[in-house]
This record gives structure tokens, C-alpha cells and sequence, in this order.
């Protein structure tokens, strides 16, 4: 048949570019694939391994695209891998650091630790070198991989703390050694070295005809190291054949051989050393460094407590919790206290407090919390008929009679700080037996004169300023003066009042003085500002009061009323 | 990494040892230590954008009777081969040394010409003859001075270097 029959015929039955195949074949294409696509991936990656190559950079391109655009579900799915990964690794680092504690204790103080120092001194190698010894039958320190004819290394891997300086120039040297050897005995043919041993190190050999490789051993090589090294060598010759055949310098393509250099980092450990299994000497001393940590954390921790606690204590009327501070295992507790509130310490103690180490520093101060109040009038009028009741600053008596309401009872009750006036209506009145108004005038007189001289305004160590609790004193000194004026002047009795001052006898003399006078000082400024009248008050400073047990009483200012007895008052009329 | 063989080979004394030291140490000792067989050294030389690690066998001083163990030269990228100028018969050496090395090795052959600090004895008719053989460079140098040693060995490195390039298709 020609030839251009033959084409027609093809045409008619494929069409003109072989359409009608490819059209029959595209229709239901889709099917066909899918029917084989699986099969067909693993066949061609079984037969050549191109489709991983094929595939790699497209899926690196489509993950780091997929974290591009939506980073949220790669860190869900990698999320518990990462989780147990860091774990692992972490639990790594802390094994590896436990084991090398414990060598390192084991080998610095303990007696075999001292007698192999000893010994590896004496035998002048290195205490590690010495170590290894004594802890391996056998192990590989170094493994090198050399070319053949030029003697070049090729690639090194050593085990830890080994100690093989320059592995190029070891490399170098053997060959050499090796072509001396064929030199010096006239063999025609390779010489082929298989063991070289010194004292220390035993090098033991595998040929192949492009390359050798070289393990240095410390200790006794077992046989099957020399099989074993061949059988890598034979690996990486057949792996390596071209890179080693065309080999004229450039040892880059041998990196790849490191895990075959790596596998013959054998060892065998001492059977003694072999049956260690927990590092206890490690844990040990971890646990003895920690025990003082741990008790001094105790400490803190319970010191902490007490001061959370007292902290979180509720308040109690007279007593005000100023600072809690913590001082080397102590609790420094500044506390003020109003003389008739409870006492600090039942107070700790009623809150269940231990009081071992808490130190108390307490300060007076005069309470105006209402429960001090009707506690300092309950104490007044504990043993008296009276009934009381206070309703802000007024103290309303009721019960017993005007006749037991006494000049020193009303006095007493006027200088409880936070009261300002005393109601009487509802006692009942009995008629006084004539007393002259003037009598009475002269025992509230007397009776206001001894309160004053008893009113004490103390202050802080070299301070002259009067500190706030002070203050109701200084009113109540305020309150007792201008009665007294009112009453000296309805007795006609001529009064000055004297207010001295004074310090406690630590520092220097003339100071002191100084001191003491500015506190009287301002002790009266503080009265005139009161309302008291200037010429009335003579502030004088009297200096030191040498008594060093009551040296905080001592820093004060006193109150003394001078007036003229009535015998001297007739004289001096006529003077 | 780049790693290469360099060989030295030449009469006895005309300064193998003092060209390696004065490459590899940086000094020169007057003393005069024999070598016998064949010692090795290395040193890297720095490239801008590579580093060559050069490991260079100086084999024993031999003479045209005696020879050298040519199985020394297997796989060197270059050998060299040294002859003193103040002594013109270790031309005749190292002219007898290297038809020896070039029966076993096809690297290219660099001559030096040691000693320049030394007046130097070559004719110039024995310089000329030079020509008739294949040295790759014929340099002059003073392992003494320091004379165009460095140079003599970047040269070498340079130039084995690049052969090991991949090459194109």
C-alpha cells in the first residue's frame, strides 16, 4: 500500500492530528487518571525517587504560604508536638547535666576520685584521658576518612573530650608511612596496614583501592571493630565512587559521610562502671544545696503569713496599726495605743497570733473612737449610781443625785478627750447645804489647779514640734486654763501660769536647754492660738532631767499655776 | 574546603625545609637539619571568597644517583622542585628529579630557584636550558629572606585551585 494511503487511512481512523483519540481519551479523562493516580505516584517513587525531588519545593512553597495566610491552624496542629518536644528536650538537658554533676563529683571527691588523680599523675596523662581509660574496654576517639593516593583527610568525626590534634596532618602521615613502607620493603605490590599501636592508641585500618578509613582507638579493639569499619568503608566507596574517583581537593561532597563515620564511634563501658544507674551522688548534693534554700524559703514564707495576717486583722477601737515591716526573720510592729484600750499583746493573742517573733513599738495616743470614750466614762463613773449616755460630744448623766455629782467627778469627765460638754438636767437636785458660792468657787479652783498640774505633754526625741496625739491634751490644758482665769477672777485671786519645759539627758547640755525652752515655747504659742491670753503664760526651758529611766516622760512640758495664798494676798494689799 | 597536596623535591640542601618553615612558621634557622623520608606540614591560605588548606610533603634531599620514593607524589595537586643557585651541580639534580617525577605524575611542576641572597653560579647557557623542559613557573627565591616564598605557594594554591572547580558541560 503507498504510503499516502496508508495516511488517509490513519486519518480517517484517528482523525487528522489524532484528534479523535485524544478527544475520546480527554472526555473521560478525569476517570482514567484517578483510577491509577495512587499506583502510579508510588511506582515512579519506588523506581527512581524523583517525585520526592519533584515534590519538596512545591510543598515547602504551599506550607509556608498556608502559615502566611493563616498562622492560627498551624500553631493549633503543631501545638502538642511542640508542647512534648520542648518537654523532651528540656528533660534531655537536665539528665545530661545530672550525669555530668555526678561524674564530676564522683571523680573530684570521692576516694577512687583521688586515687586515680593519683595514678594518672603518676602515669603523667591527663586526668580525663585517665578516666576514660579506666571507665571504657574499649573506645573509638576519632574516625577519619582519607583519600587514598593523595593522603588528604577527607572528613573527621571524634567522640567527646577526645583529644586528636590535627587529624590532617595524622591523615598525611600515614599515607606517607604507608608508601615508606612499599618503598622500604620493595613490594611491587600495595602494602596494606591494617594496625599501628602505640602505648595509648591503637589505630586500626580499612582499605578500599580509592580510600581509608582510619579509627583510633583507646583500649583493646575487639575484631569485629576491624569488620565493622570495613563493611562502612564499602558503603561509602560505593556510595562515593565518582566523588572519590574525580577527588583533586575539594572535600565538600565528603560531609555527607559523617553518619557513616558516625556509626563507628563504638565503645564498650567497664562492666562496674556499666551497672550505674541513677546519678544519686548528683541528686544528693542538689539536695543538700537545696535544703537551706528551701528552709530559709520556709521562713520567709511563714514571717509572710504573720504579717498577712496581722494585716488582715480587724481593727479594735484605741488601737491603730501604723507599719509592719520584716527585719531578718523579726516583724517590727508600730502600733498606737490609747492608754485604756486593750493591750497589745492579748489583742495578738486574741487573734490567734504567735508572738515569738514579733516586736511591739507602741505609741500613746488619746483615742476619739466612741468606744474609748464610754469605756473612759465607764471607768469615772464604774462606782457611782450614775447612768451615762453619749451622744456625739455631749455626756448626758442620769441616776444618782446632785450631791454625789462632785467638783473632781465633773472635772474628770470633762478631760476625757472627745467630750465637750457634760449635761446634768436629768440628776436628780438635792439642796446643797449652804455652801458660800465663794467656797465652792475655791475647791473647783483647787480641784482645776491639781489637774493641770497634772496634764503632761510629752514629745518625740529632739522635736519641739507637739505631735498630733498630743493635741487633745494641749485643748484639755486649754479648757482647764480658762477656768481657772474665770474662777480667779470671780475669787479676785491674782494667777500667772508657768509653763516649763524639759529634756531628757542624752546629748548636749546647752542644746538641751535650748530644746526645752522651745517646747514650753510652743506649748504656749499653741494655748494663745487656743484663745488663752498671751500675758497670762510664761514659757520657761529648765533643761535636762537626768533620769535616764524615765527619759521618755522626761521629754515634756508641765503646767504649774502660781497664785498668791490668801495671807499673802491681805499683805500684799498693804504693800 | 579546598585540600591539596604539595610535594618538594631537590638535591640535598638546597632549602626544602627553610622554604616550608619560612611558609609555615615565618622564620629561618642557619642550622641545617636533614630530612629524612618525608615530613609534612599544612597551612591555609585565605582567598577572598575561599580558604586552600595546602599539606606540604617535604620529602627527603636526594640526588640523580639515589632518587626518591615516586609512590611520595601519588595525588598531589603540585610538586616543586628546588635547586640552590650558589651551587650549580644541584641543577643537574633537580633537572634528574623531575624527569623521574614526571613519569609517575602528570600535576604541574613549579622549579625554584632557592637562595637568591647568594651570589648565584648558573650560567646563563644553564639557564637557558631551562626552557627545554615543562615547568609550569620558574621563580626565584630566599627561604632566608623571605624572597617571593609566599608568593611561590599562593601561586600554586591559586592555580590547583582552580582545577578543582566544577566545570561547566
Amino acid at each position: 500500500m503507498p504510503n499516502s494511503d496508508i495516511k488517509n487511512v490513519q486519518s480517517l481512523l484517528l482523525g487528522e492530528n489524532n484528534e479523535l483519540i485524544t478527544d475520546a481519551v480527554r472526555k473521560d479523562a478525569r476517570n482514567i487518571v484517578g483510577e491509577v493516580v495512587t499506583e502510579a505516584i508510588h511506582d515512579r517513587q519506588a523506581k527512581d525517587g524523583s517525585l520526592v525531588k519533584t515534590i519538596a519545593p512545591m510543598m515547602e512553597n504551599a506550607i509556608s504560604q498556608s502559615i502566611e495566610n493563616n498562622k492560627a491552624t498551624f500553631v493549633d496542629a503543631m501545638y502538642p508536638v511542640v508542647g512534648s518536644l520542648v518537654r523532651k528536650s528540656v528533660s534531655v538537658f537536665f539528665n545530661s547535666f545530672l550525669e555530668k554533676l555526678n561524674h564530676l563529683i564522683e571523680y573530684s571527691l570521692t576516694l577512687k576520685g583521688i586515687k586515680w588523680r593519683i595514678a594518672a599523675w603518676r602515669q603523667g596523662v591527663s586526668f580525663t584521658q585517665y578516666i576514660l581509660k579506666q571507665t571504657f574496654v574499649y573506645r573509638v576517639e576519632d574516625v577519619l576518612l582519607i583519600h587514598k593516593t593523595s593522603g588528604t583527610l577527607l572528613l573527621d568525626v571524634a567522640a567527646e573530650q577526645s583529644e586528636c590534634n590535627d587529624p590532617e596532618l595524622t591523615s598525611a602521615m600515614l599515607t606517607a608511612i604507608n608508601d615508606f613502607m612499599m618503598d622500604s620493603f620493595k613490594h611491587n605490590e600495595e602494602v596494606i596496614l591494617d594496625t599501628i599501636k602505640t602505648q595509648e592508641l591503637t589505630l586500626v585500618l580499612a582499605n578500599s583501592p580509592k580510600a581509608i578509613l582510619v579509627a583510633a582507638v583507646s583500649g583493646i579493639p575487639p575484631v569485629e571493630l576491624q569488620t565493622h569499619l570495613q563493611q562502612t568503608l564499602d558503603d561509602i566507596h560505593q556510595l562515593y565512587f565518582t566523588e572519590l574517583d574525580e577527588f583533586v581537593g575539594d572535600t565538600a561532597p565528603f560531609i555527607k559521610t559523617e553518619s557513616h563515620l558516625r556509626s563507628c564511634l563504638l565503645s564498650e563501658l567497664n562492666q562496674s562502671e556499666q551497672e550505674k544507674k541513677a546519678p544519686w551522688l548528683a541528686i544528693a548534693l542538689l539536695a543538700i544545696l537545696m535544703l537551706p534554700l528551701s528552709y530559709l524559703g520556709f521562713q520567709q514564707w511563714k514571717t509572710q503569713q504573720v504579717v498577712n495576717a496581722l494585716m488582715a486583722m480587724p481593727t479594735t477601737p484605741g488601737l491603730h496599726l501604723e507599719s509592719v515591716e520584716t527585719d531578718s526573720g523579726n516583724i517590727l510592729l508600730t502600733i498606737m495605743r490609747d492608754p485604756v484600750a486593750v493591750h497589745t499583746k492579748s489583742w495578738l493573742a486574741s487573734n490567734e497570733l504567735d508572738l515569738a517573733n514579733i516586736v511591739i513599738i507602741e505609741k500613746r495616743f488619746a483615742s476619739l473612737a466612741p468606744e474609748v470614750i464610754h469605756l473612759k466614762a465607764q471607768k469615772i463613773l464604774g462606782n457611782t449610781e450614775f447612768k451615762f449616755h453619749i451622744e456625739g460630744n455631749e455626756l448626758r448623766l442620769t441616776g444618782g443625785n446632785s450631791r454625789q455629782l462632785s467638783n473632781q467627778l465633773l472635772s474628770e469627765l470633762n478631760s476625757i478627750p472627745g467630750i465637750n460638754q457634760l449635761n446634768t438636767a436629768a440628776v436628780r437636785p438635792i439642796r446643797q447645804p449652804q455652801m458660800s458660792e465663794n467656797q465652792a468657787a475655791t475647791l473647783l479652783f483647787d480641784q482645776l489647779k491639781k489637774e493641770l498640774a497634772s496634764l503632761t505633754i510629752t514629745f518625740d526625741k529632739q522635736s519641739a514640734d507637739i505631735a498630733s496625739n498630743m493635741l487633745p491634751f494641749v485643748v484639755s490644758a486649754k479648757v482647764h486654763i480658762l477656768n481657772l482665769i474665770q474662777l480667779a477672777k470671780q475669787l479676785s485671786v491674782p494667777i500667772g501660769i508657768v509653763i516649763s519645759g524639759y529634756s531628757d539627758s542624752t546629748g548636749n547640755q546647752a542644746q538641751n536647754l535650748a530644746l526645752s525652752q522651745q517646747r514650753a515655747e510652743q506649748v504656749k504659742l499653741s494655748l494663745v492660738a487656743e484663745g488663752v491670753p498671751n500675758n497670762m503664760l510664761h514659757a520657761v526651758g529648765i533643761g535636762e532631767v537626768p533620769f535616764a529611766q524615765v527619759e521618755f516622760e522626761a521629754r515634756a512640758v508641765m503646767f504649774s499655776l502660781i497664785s498668791l495664798s490668801p495671807q499673802n494676798q491681805a499683805r500684799n494689799a498693804n504693800d | 574546603m579546598i585540600s591539596l597536596k604539595i610535594c618538594l623535591i631537590g638535591g640535598s640542601a638546597v632549602g626544602k625545609t627553610s622554604l616550608v618553615r619560612r611558609f609555615v612558621d615565618g622564620i629561618f634557622s642557619e642550622k641545617y637539619l636533614t630530612t629524612i623520608g618525608v615530613k609534612i606540614d599544612k597551612k591555609q591560605i585565605d582567598f577572598d571568597e575561599s580558604a586552600v588548606q595546602l599539606l606540604v610533603w617535604d620529602i627527603e634531599g636526594t640526588d640523580k644517583f639515589s632518587g626518591f620514593n615516586p609512590r611520595y607524589l601519588n595525588g598531589a595537586a603540585a610538586y616543586i622542585v628546588v635547586l640552590d643557585q650558589s651551587r650549580p651541580d644541584t641543577l643537574e639534580d633537580a633537572i634528574s628529579l623531575y624527569q623521574q617525577a614526571k613519569v609517575v605524575s602528570q600535576s604541574p611542576a613549579y622549579l625554584v630557584i632557592n637562595k637568591s641572597d647568594l651570589p648565584s653560579k648558573l650560567t646563563q647557557i644553564q639557564l637557558d636550558s631551562l626552557a627545554d623542559f615543562e615547568f609550569s613557573h620558574v621563580i626565584t627565591t630566599s627561604a632566608k629572606a623571605g624572597d617571593n616564598v609566599e608568593k611561590l605557594f599562593e601561586l600554586i594554591a591559586k592555580q590547583a585551585s582552580m582545577e578543582c572547580e566544577p566545570n561547566g558541560e
